[in-house]
């Protein structure tokens, strides 16, 4: 019979005991013909893991027997990618899909499997709401979150923060959002995405460097342009002390109200405050019955580069060509000139051709401008889907030694590794 | 539950071969995040005896953990860019091999309310040992854990079985000391009584065999 109420040491011990028995057991030795097996099956896995991507030389001949072997025992499905997977780096965080950092947490990462990752702010929460091979889909619940999206062919990225949605290709950006006080936030860091949701049904389509505000409660929206840009438009007539829609920013403000929408001020606003205040159809249209010809010849470089963003916002890419193309051709040298340059390569990314060459403009008119990562990669991109990897290879070397860290990077090292 | 990537994570049985040419694990770490597969299968020819050790007491006796081996370096060169200290390539393998167990645990749990086998449990792989009812003890011994929660069982695992110390495992789990003091002190009465009621593990909790005494 065993004692009543053992000590927890002696308790301890005994089990300890019992431990020992089943190390003793388990010693999970595996036999020379297990461990052969095991190893060969992991090379193969290797090998058809690697297998989209280069390897090196002195590799090939280890995996090249794998490689063949994959080839044939997977034939088709090789060509199939399995969805993505992700790993979440704290205990408390995660709990299957569902994320949620403590307030007193430090921040929390998840990292995909295609590269990409997610760093949560405390007091964020959400859920991978779907893995698919070409992309997730985020919800965000509440809090803030920093994703960096690795951009190929054919990703695609959603995050939803509550009832705005940001489409993602391939993208670096920080997203917030408060159901308390109904404010959503982004600030797109590289490459593009769309935002929709209210105050933004057709999807306003943010650039680098711009950032988004909504305060769903005051009805207002405002996109706030990089310095550059906004320094063009300080060339716009000075606003009245009763101009709410303009700060230190040169951001645009899109205001939902009925006072804002009509205006408020008796003074006609520039093209620059209308997209200010969202107005972007307004802006159109007036550029129309002005005579589009006429309103391109005549108007102010703030009021072109209004015009050019209030098209793209409207997905009126005719209109924003021509607009870029003006402020380059009438005011050649000022800095909207220049970025209407990389802006004119994003126009043309149908034709990679076309963009590369708007794109190898900005770089050489603004090596260092604020634009020169973005330029520099999707000109990579495109020059990999014109000429293939062999030429894109010295723009990827290029892009490392200036850009380690961009949101390229991993695309530029997955062209360059041996 | 996710599992902690921790920078630091719990020491390992067995103390790797190096010296010589073989490059040293920062050597390897920093390779292998560059994606280059020689550095994978070099990791896989260091770390994977111990990884599979941890497997099969994690998950227990008759299980064939090959599957669970190769997803923890599979995960392992998918997340290499998350190892963010190449020194602790040790650490950050063995905390991927306790989330592939775990899940394993909670899989085989789903799976034996679908489908039961024949005690639970599959074919033994292992080459049967001497003391035929050492090895039947410690398959009641699991047959007990099985009862437990996935991360009470890997609790119980790495400190009883494992050997790995209190604070090891606590970092393992990412809680507090007296976090898994509580959690182990709760789940060692539990596999204490139930071990005590078995006629056959009672003898092993004993000084020897046969005693019957803590």
């Amino acid at each position: 019979m065993m004692n009543r109420g053992p000590s927890s040491a002696d308790r301890d011990a005994a089990l300890s005991r019992l431990g020992r028995l089943a190390r003793a057991e388990l010693t999970g030795d595996a036999s020379p013909d297990q461990a052969s097996k095991a190893r060969w099956r992991f090379r193969e896995s290797l090998a058809k893991a690697t297998s989209e991507r280069p390897v090196p030389r002195w590799a090939m001949g280890t995996f090249a027997a794998a490689a063949v072997a994959v080839a044939i025992f997977f034939g088709v499905r090789a060509m199939v990618r399995p969805p993505l997977t992700f790993e979440v780096d704290s205990v408390e965080v995660a709990n299957h899909d569902y994320f949620l950092v403590p307030p007193t947490a430090e921040q929390a990462h998840v990292r995909f499997s295609d590269g990409s990752d997610i760093t949560l702010e405390p007091g964020t929460r959400g859920r991978i709401a779907e893995l698919r091979a070409d992309g997730a889909a985020i919800g965000l619940e509440s809090g803030k979150a920093s994703l960096h999206v690795v951009h190929r062919t054919g990703t695609r990225w959603s995050v939803n923060a509550g009832p705005f949605v940001i489409a993602v290709t391939g993208t670096a950006f920080d997203v917030g959002w408060s159901g308390g006080d109904q404010v959503f936030e982004v600030m797109l860091r590289s490459g593009s995405i769309t935002v929709k949701g209210p105050m933004a049904a057709s999807g306003i389509q943010l650039a680098a460097g711009e950032r988004l505000v909504a305060n769903l409660k005051a009805g207002q929206l405002r996109v706030e342009r990089p310095a550059p840009a906004a320094s063009a438009t300080t060339n716009d007539p000075a606003p009245t002390a009763s101009d709410d829609s303009s700060d230190d920013m040169g951001s645009r403000r899109i205001d939902g109200s009925p006072q804002a929408r009509s205006g408020g001020s008796e003074v006609k606003q520039s093209w620059g405050k209308r997209v200010a205040a969202g107005d972007f159809d307004a802006v159109l249209a007036e550029a129309q019955e002005m005579g589009l010809e006429g309103a391109l010849a005549r108007s102010s470089l703030p009021d072109l580069v209004a015009l050019a963003d209030a098209a793209r916002y409207r997905g009126r890419r005719d209109v924003a060509r021509r607009a870029l193309l003006a402020q380059r051709e009438r005011f050649t040298g000022s800095m909207p000139a220049h970025t209407a340059a990389f802006l004119l390569g994003r126009l043309a990314e149908a034709e990679p051709e076309t963009a590369i060459r708007w794109y190898d403009r900005y770089l050489g008119e603004t090596p260092n401008g604020e634009f020169a990562s973005e330029a520099l990669g999707r000109k990579l991109v495109a020059v990999q889907s014109v000429s293939g990897p062999d030429s894109a290879r010295p723009v990827a070397r290029e892009y490392l030694r200036r850009f380690p860290n961009g949101a390229y990077a991993a695309k530029a090292r997955e062209l360059t590794s041996p | 539950m996710a599992l902690p990537l921790t920078p630091h994570g719990p020491r390992p049985v067995l103390v790797s071969k190096q010296g010589g040419d073989e490059p040293d694990d920062g050597t390897l770490a920093a390779e292998a995040a560059k994606g280059d597969p020689g550095a994978h299968a070099a990791i896989w020819d260091r770390y994977s005896p111990l990884v599979r050790r941890v497997l099969v007491r994690a998950i227990g006796p008759g299980i064939d953990v090959e599957d669970q081996l190769q997803e923890v370096f599979l995960r392992f060169y998918r997340n290499r860019a998350l190892l963010r200290d190449p020194a602790a390539l040790r650490s950050f393998l063995f905390g991927i091999a306790l989330r592939v167990a775990a899940s394993e645990l909670r899989s085989r749990r789903i799976r034996s309310w679908l489908r039961l086998t024949k005690d639970g449990l599959l074919d033994e792989p292992e080459a049967p040992r001497a003391d035929p009812d050492a090895r039947e003890a410690v398959r009641r011994l699991y047959r007990i854990l099985d009862r437990l929660d996935a991360n009470s069982r890997l609790a119980f695992v790495l400190h009883y079985v494992d050997g790995w110390e209190l604070t090891e495992v606590a970092e393992a789990f990412g809680v507090s000391l007296a976090t898994i003091k509580r959690r182990l002190a709760r789940v060692s009465v539990n596999v204490f009584a139930s071990a005590q009621a078995d006629g056959l593990l009672v003898q092993y909790l004993g000084d020897e065999k046969g005693h019957g005494q803590p």
